[in-house]
């Protein structure tokens, strides 16, 4: 026997062996195919990333986004996504968390409080905050607003929060403004979008909009 | 048309067969003849001569796999070609490399000789590919049925060129134990011939 006998052998290969030589994804295709599938995940990421922290308004430019705790009726704090988000609704009965005037509808209470921006937080002390819905500032003696105020204490970098409680029977949107204390201008607005759902008790609340400024 | 449609043409001795299988296998046979030849004259001259193999052939038989049935016919018509024509000093490509890494595994003459003989050294070369591992028996067939260059067989599996060299290198070593096992080449032979 010599190499051409022996090349010539390999004619006594199974067909079936021969066909499934052809197929390119039984072997190093599977890793080629996990290589795109990521490139094609981190384009998205950066798309989305990218759209999501550069946007003008005005000729400003958007840079960051709003974080939300929302405190449970156990006190438990809990971040929430960016999206919509439902809340403990807090029921108004002396068993529950708030009893304030003669509310028929459930209460929903929750918390906002701004990442870190440029190195500085909003809801600084530096900085007041404005809530408004329909065009009506909310002043705590809304009827439909029981209280909003910053929370007590502060951090060391003097960063707050504020929790506000009250009822919508329709859909509202809340409109959160946050202001420069010293210069008056306007850093971040978020707009709200809360609603209630009566078959399960509790209030739906999603961020449909936020427009964060430079503060030049 | 699939591949019991255009056997069944074949059986009826109907002449659309060959058209039929030009049109499907055509380029493919060509590619496997061109992977040994590395000529494009010869290999249509190869391809042509596998149709009226084929024909030949079928009937009797009835190949399931029509594909690599009538690979099989283009490769043994095509290294045939080759030899003549190495004979004759032209061509190039693979081949050359692939039967000296081929020669690896006999390292010289051996005693097999005669038709059984061959059957056998077949049988066995077919149940050793069988038994490796998927991977490196589809690259083990790449490169020593098909004649494909490491870098094709790189790129056909996503593997690189070293990979695909160090698979082959090795499976060329389970090989070569296989046949002094099975008794194709004589080890005291080999190692006399080395001295």
């Amino acid at each position: 026997m010599n190499r051409n006998d022996l090349f010539k052998s390999f004619n006594g290969i199974d067909e079936e062996l021969l066909r499934r030589s052809e197929n390119v994804y039984t072997l190093g295709y599977k890793y080629l195919y996990i290589r795109i599938a990521v490139a094609v995940l981190a384009v998205i990421v950066c798309v989305f990333g990218i759209s999501f922290l550069y946007d003008y308004e005005n000729g400003q430019k958007k840079v960051s986004g709003l974080a939300m705790y929302v405190y449970a009726a156990n006190g438990e704090r809990n971040q929430m996504n960016l999206n919509e988000l439902f809340l403990n609704s807090v029921p108004n009965s002396a068993d529950g968390g708030y009893k304030f005037f003669d509310v028929d509808m459930p209460l929903f209470s929750f918390t906002f409080q701004s990442p870190l921006w440029e190195g500085q937080r909003l809801f600084h002390w530096d900085h007041t905050v404005s809530f408004s819905y329909n065009g009506h500032i909310v002043d705590g003696k809304d009827a439909h607003i029981v209280f909003f105020h910053i929370i007590p204490g502060k951090d060391q970098d003097g960063y707050c929060a504020y929790e506000i409680l009250g009822w919508f029977e329709e859909p509202t949107d809340l409109v959160i403004t946050v202001y420069d204390k010293e210069s008056g201008k306007m850093l971040e607005e978020t707009t709200v979008h809360i609603c209630y759902f009566p078959e399960e008790e509790i209030y739906g609340l999603t961020v449909t909009e936020v427009k964060t400024y430079e503060n030049k | 048309m699939d591949d019991r449609g255009i056997v069944a043409l074949y059986w009826e001795r109907n002449t659309a067969a060959i058209y039929e299988t030009n049109k499907k296998y055509g380029a493919y046979c060509f590619s496997v003849a061109d992977n040994i030849l590395h000529s494009r004259e010869d290999a249509e001259e190869c391809v042509n001569d596998t149709w009226l193999k084929a024909w030949n052939a079928i009937p009797p038989q009835k190949p399931i796999k029509l594909q690599m049935f009538l690979a099989k016919i283009v490769r043994n018509t095509a290294f045939d070609k080759y030899v003549y024509r190495t004979a004759e000093k032209r061509g190039g490509g693979e081949i050359p490399l692939v039967l000296d890494e081929l020669a690896e595994c006999i390292a010289g003459e051996s005693d097999v000789a005669g038709i059984y003989e061959c059957k056998e050294l077949e049988r066995c070369i077919n149940q050793f590919v069988k038994d490796l591992p998927q991977r490196d028996g589809n690259v083990f067939l790449r490169r020593y049925f098909f004649a494909e260059s490491t870098v094709e067989i790189g790129k056909r599996y996503g593997l690189t060129e070293n990979n695909v060299a160090v698979i082959l290198s090795r499976t060329r070593k389970k090989l070569r134990s296989y046949l002094e096992e099975k008794g194709f080449v004589d080890e005291q032979k080999r190692s006399f011939q080395k001295l």
